[in-house]
This record gives C-alpha cells, structure tokens and sequence, in this order.
C-alpha cells in the first residue's frame, strides 16, 4: 500500500529532495509551486495523506494555504519545510492546524520519520 | 545653554536677565561690544541677545559672529518697533537668525531663546541617528549575525552540500564577470532598510550543484538557478534566525535570479570553498537604505512589508510589522480596509 | 523576572561604559526626595500584565544624558528612552524564558520629590548606583490564575530541527 504526499515548495529543488526522500520508502509524491497551485490541485486529489508546504511562497504563503484548509475543514495532516524558525510562526501554525515543523535545511531521515508518523504506509 | 546679552539699556538689561531662569541658562549681560567679545572669547556661547543700535547694526552682527567661540551661535538681534528701510533684510545677511521688537512682551525674550533648541533637536533627529532617535535606522554593522555571516552561511549550506564549506572573507577571485547568481531580500521596514544576501556561483560550484544537488549532469541552467535560489533562500533563514537571537527580526522576500557584477549597497563578501575543490560560492550581504511609502490600502501588493502593525479600531492585531503580503493577504487587507485607509510600507523589492 | 531585570540593567549601561551596581534601598525620605524623573512603561503577555517603573535622580538623568550625546533639554526623553531599551532587552530575556510580552510607549514625568505608591506585588524596588547618582527600578507582575509559560521553544527553531506538536 502506498499513501500520497504533496509537497508544496516555490524552489524546484526542494520538491526534487522532498520527492527523493519521501519515494524511497514507498509515498507518491505530488508537487506544488504555491499555495493557489496546492489549492488547485488538492482539490482533484483525494487521496492526499499529507501535505509538506513551505512557508514563503509566492501568491500565497504556507501561513495563508493553512487558514483556508482550516476553513475547508480540511483533516489533511500539514507538515511545514521552511528556513523560518520563529516561535510565533510556529505557534500560529500550531494554532491553524499543522502537526510540524522542520527546519531547511532538512535531514532526510526526519521528514520520513515524520511522515511515516502521521501518514504511515499500509493504514 | 550658554547666553551673552549685549544691551546698553541698563534697565532693559537687567529685565532680560530676570527673564531667563537660572537654572536653564548661564547668562552674562555687558554693556557694550568690547565687553560682549571678551565674554565670547572666553566660553563659547550657544546664543547671543544684542541690541542692534541705531547706526552700524550689520557691521556689529558680524563682528559678533566673527571670533571662532561664536561662529554656531544663535543670533538674536533686539531692534525698534519699526525698523528703518532695509535694516532687517541686512541684519540677516551678517547672520542674525531671529529679531525681536521693543517693547516685547513677558515671555517673549524666553521663547525666542527656546528656539534654537528646538532647531537643534528637529536638525539632530533628521541628521543625525542617535541612540534616543527613534527613526535612526539600525546599525546593522552592529549585529554579530550580520558580521559573522560567511560562518553561518557556510554551516547551513554545508548540510545542504552534505561536507563543510571552508570559509575566508574576500570575494573570490575566479569570479570575474557575469555568473550565475541568486539573491533574497530581507527587509526591515521599521528601519527603513533591506539586506539582501546573494549567493554567486563559479563554474565548478555550478557542475557540483548539477552533479551533487540535482542528482543530474545534464540538468539544464534553470534548474541550476532555481537551486541557486534555495541556496540563498537557506541563507537567508541562516541569518533571520541568528538575526531573531539579537531581538532583530527580518521579514524574507522571495528569493531570485540576481546580477553578480553589481552589489551597490554597502556589502561585504566570503568565500565558500568546497571540499577537494569542487568548486566555489560567493557570498555577498548588501545593506541598502529603501525609504518606505505611504499608500493606500487598495494599492497594497504582492512583496510589499508592512512597516507598523494594523489594528482594528478597538486596537486588536489584525497585521503585525513586519509582514510581507502576498497577493492573497493584499487582496484581502484592501478589501479589509478600503482606499482611505492610509498605511506604511516598505516597497516590494 | 526581578533577576532578569537586573541582569538587562547592568548590561544595558555596560553598553554606554556607565558601570552599575546594586546597591541598598535608600530611605524612603530619601527616595521621595532625591527622585527627579520616573518613566512608566505597561507591558502584557499572555496571562501576565504589569509595569516598569524606572526612578532617577536629576543627576543620573543628566548623566545618562551625557553619555549618550545629548542636550541638557533632552532629559525626559532620555530617561523614557533608556526605560524603553531597558524593557526592550528584558523583553528578549523573557521570550527566551518562555515568557512573550508586549510593550506599551513609554511615559515620563519630571519634578522634585516624586513619589511612587504602589501596592504590595510579585515585585519591589531594584536599586542601582552609578557614579554619582541613584536609579530604582520595578516589575510588578500580574500574574492571572493558571498562567504558564508558552510551551513552543522560545529561542528560534535551528536549521534541521524537526518538531511535531
């Protein structure tokens, strides 16, 4: 079994070692460029088990996408990727819903621990 | 404040020096022009009262105004109630700053003398930054975060690059001419200033991020520069977060493409050199002075920083300062606020 | 927070070469008498509130005054802005400690023999001494029933941290 991922990031390189990290132990990965994108595209998506977004994006912020899932009544876990570390972001984004937060630059071995926590394969 | 009062007119005199209170002004009154430079030329004076007489006013202010200890003092000239011809338009040409008329009311002599220091207050806070200024924009050379940045680049991109970056000050010499180059602007719009970091790349560092970021030789040039782009992007986070341990928050703008032949603001460099010579990066961090804007809030966009916080009308926190808008929240603190809501920002960069 | 609070006092004139000292409370005659200028500033978190008193002799305004550049008319201005960096640099301190505050703009009064009356709080006076001249300073935190300090770190997330909430 396989759950799907979409990780949300304006940089093309981030989604490449997003993609790489999450593929090797058996997640499909789709990607987004921002939140309107991410919007887009969830909204086709069903089978979305997580979402790992960036906070500083173009059109709209990883801050702003988490206030409309939250309206959505989205239960889509969210997991931000960001060089970001204040605590009052991290603390708004708690209170908007997200389950975590990771520091770029990001050790691989981390993200798959968090997603195999909050979305594990085969559930 | 310092103040020699230059009157003949004993009575007069004596009714100026009651007029300024002790214990704000050390006033030395004298009677006549010998006397009135002699008080110069021993203290300096920060404002000098005279009696313009009736033949040879001009000719006084200057010789008043000519010793050293009187060249920035305050002239005020005492004159009639009705002046003759040209008298004041020439009493400002030798340097008189303000006039008085006789007979002058109570209180008037103590509010002129005021004066200057309130230009002088007005002149420092426009001139002249000073700890007690709060438009003084901040120092950033002050900051270890900023001076120590080669050092906090290099450990955060050497995670990245998966091997540590040896670091030297100095933009490296192999790097003439164009390259391919990325930059983040950071603002602080309270301060009315951006820093901007820019991550430069020579031919080397661009085949290792190829090879060893991308996982791909043949990865074409844009994706060399997006990665280029997350280089700085993770620089910039480096710095905001070291910046955030000094109290000092930065808002982060959306990393781009860059020229690295022209770096006008202030800046300084380091020199990343990768493991076994695989390469090398530049990094420069630029301070450049952005004057904010005062507009309309239907004129809010994408990239603009808001430079004070917005409150509702019973004072809750909608924005706080600091925030970089998106188009998103733009679109919505316009719709929010409407077009006569004035507010301060920080320009796109 | 009284810790703290001596603590930013003694760095924050480190910074201008002024050294200060803890010193003993003077006499109550002796504070209503030689304090020339006292500088409130309010200050709320979530669920504490209170405010900085910062109490001074002419003498240590005109010397604070100095030591930073500026006029002999510039005194109560001088005395709000150093009660403003003081509460600013207690303000990182107590983020730190998990303790986020807010600030309000800072309010001066100058006269001879002001005095203060306050009522007994989680606070009392910190008393310094610089050379030649006298500052008191005070807290007075409110805390509400059940406040605790804020759970998130309070320093910045580092590079490669990964928090799940």
């Amino acid at each position: 079994m396989t759950a799907r991922v979409m990780v949300i990031d304006d940089s093309m390189l981030v989604r490449r070692q997003v993609s790489a990290a999450l593929k090797t132990p058996g997640y499909l990965v789709t990607e987004a460029v921002d939140g309107v994108d991410a919007l887009e595209k969830l909204a086709g998506l069903s089978d979305t088990k997580l979402i790992v977004c960036d906070v500083n994006m173009p059109r709209m912020n990883g801050i702003e996408l988490l206030e409309k899932l939250s309206a959505q009544g989205s239960a889509v876990p969210v997991v931000m990727l960001t060089t970001e570390g204040q605590p009052e972001l991290i603390q708004r984004a708690r209170s908007l819903g997200a389950k975590g937060w990771i520091v770029k630059p990001f050790k691989p071995e981390f993200l798959v621990a968090t997603a195999a926590k909050l979305a594990p394969l085969g559930a | 404040m310092r103040v020699i009062l230059l009157n003949e007119r004993r009575a007069e005199r004596d009714a100026m020096v009651r007029a300024l209170p002790q214990d704000t002004y050390r006033v030395e009154a004298v009677g006549d022009e010998t006397a009135a430079l002699a008080a110069i030329a021993r203290e300096a004076p920060q404002v000098v009262v005279f009696s313009v007489p009736s033949k040879g006013g001009q000719d006084l202010a200057r010789r008043l105004r000519g010793g050293e200890n009187a060249a920035e003092a305050y002239l005020l000239a005492v004159v009639e109630a009705t002046p003759v011809n040209k008298e004041l338009s020439n009493l400002i040409t030798a340097g008189v700053h303000d006039f008085m008329r006789r007979p002058f009311a109570d209180g008037e002599l103590l509010e002129r003398v005021k004066a200057p220091e309130r230009l002088l207050r007005w002149s420092r806070s426009v001139s002249k930054p000073n700890a007690f200024d709060f438009s003084a924009a901040l120092d950033v050379s002050t900051l270890r975060s900023w001076r120590t940045l080669g050092q906090l680049v290099a450990e955060d991109l050497g995670e990245m690059a998966g091997a540590p970056f040896a670091v030297s000050q100095g933009y490296p010499a192999q790097l003439n001419g164009e390259a391919p180059c990325a930059s983040i602007p950071m603002s602080l719009a309270g301060d009315q200033l951006e820093l901007r970091l820019s991550i430069v790349a020579d031919p080397a560092a661009a085949k290792w991020i190829r090879e060893t970021l991308l996982g791909d030789p043949a990865a074409p040039e844009t994706a060399v520069r997006d990665a280029l782009r997350e280089l700085a992007n993770t620089a910039g986070g480096a710095l905001k977060r070291a910046a955030l341990n000094e109290s000092i928050t930065l808002t982060t703008g959306i990393p781009r493409d860059d020229s690295s032949t022209r770096f006008p603001g202030k800046h300084q460099c380091w020199s990343l050199k990768l493991e076994g010579g695989a390469g090398c990066l530049a990094v420069v961090g630029e301070v450049r002075t952005r004057s904010n804007e005062r507009i309309s809030a239907a004129q809010l966009s994408e990239g603009m920083v808001l430079a004070h916080d917005i409150r509702s009308e019973g004072g809750v926190l909608i924005v706080p300062a600091g925030s970089r808008l998106t188009a998103t929240s733009a679109n919505r603190l316009a719709a929010m606020l409407g077009p006569r809501y004035f507010l301060e920002v920080a320009p796109a960069a | 927070m009284d810790q703290h609070l001596m603590d930013v006092a003694i760095e924050l004139f480190a910074a201008y070469d002024v050294p200060i000292a803890q010193c003993a409370a003077p006499s109550e005659e002796g504070l209503g008498r030689e304090t020339y200028c006292m500088s409130s500033i309010g200050y709320v978190g979530n669920g504490v509130k209170g405010v900085l008193i910062l109490a001074a002799t002419r003498a240590a305004a005109e010397a604070w005054t100095s030591a930073a550049g500026g006029m002999e008319c510039d005194l109560v201005d001088t005395v709000g802005e150093f009660s403003n960096m003081l509460l600013g640099r207690l303000k990182g301190r107590l983020l730190k400690a998990g303790i986020p505050i807010s600030l309000a703009t800072p309010l001066t009064v100058i006269g001879d023999g002001l005095r203060l009356s306050v009522a007994p709080g989680a606070s009392s006076w910190q008393f310094f001494e610089g050379p030649g001249w006298h500052l008191g300073t005070r807290l007075d935190p409110a805390f509400e029933a059940g406040f605790q300090r804020e759970a998130t770190a309070a320093a910045p997330a580092e590079a490669g941290d990964a928090i799940l909430f």
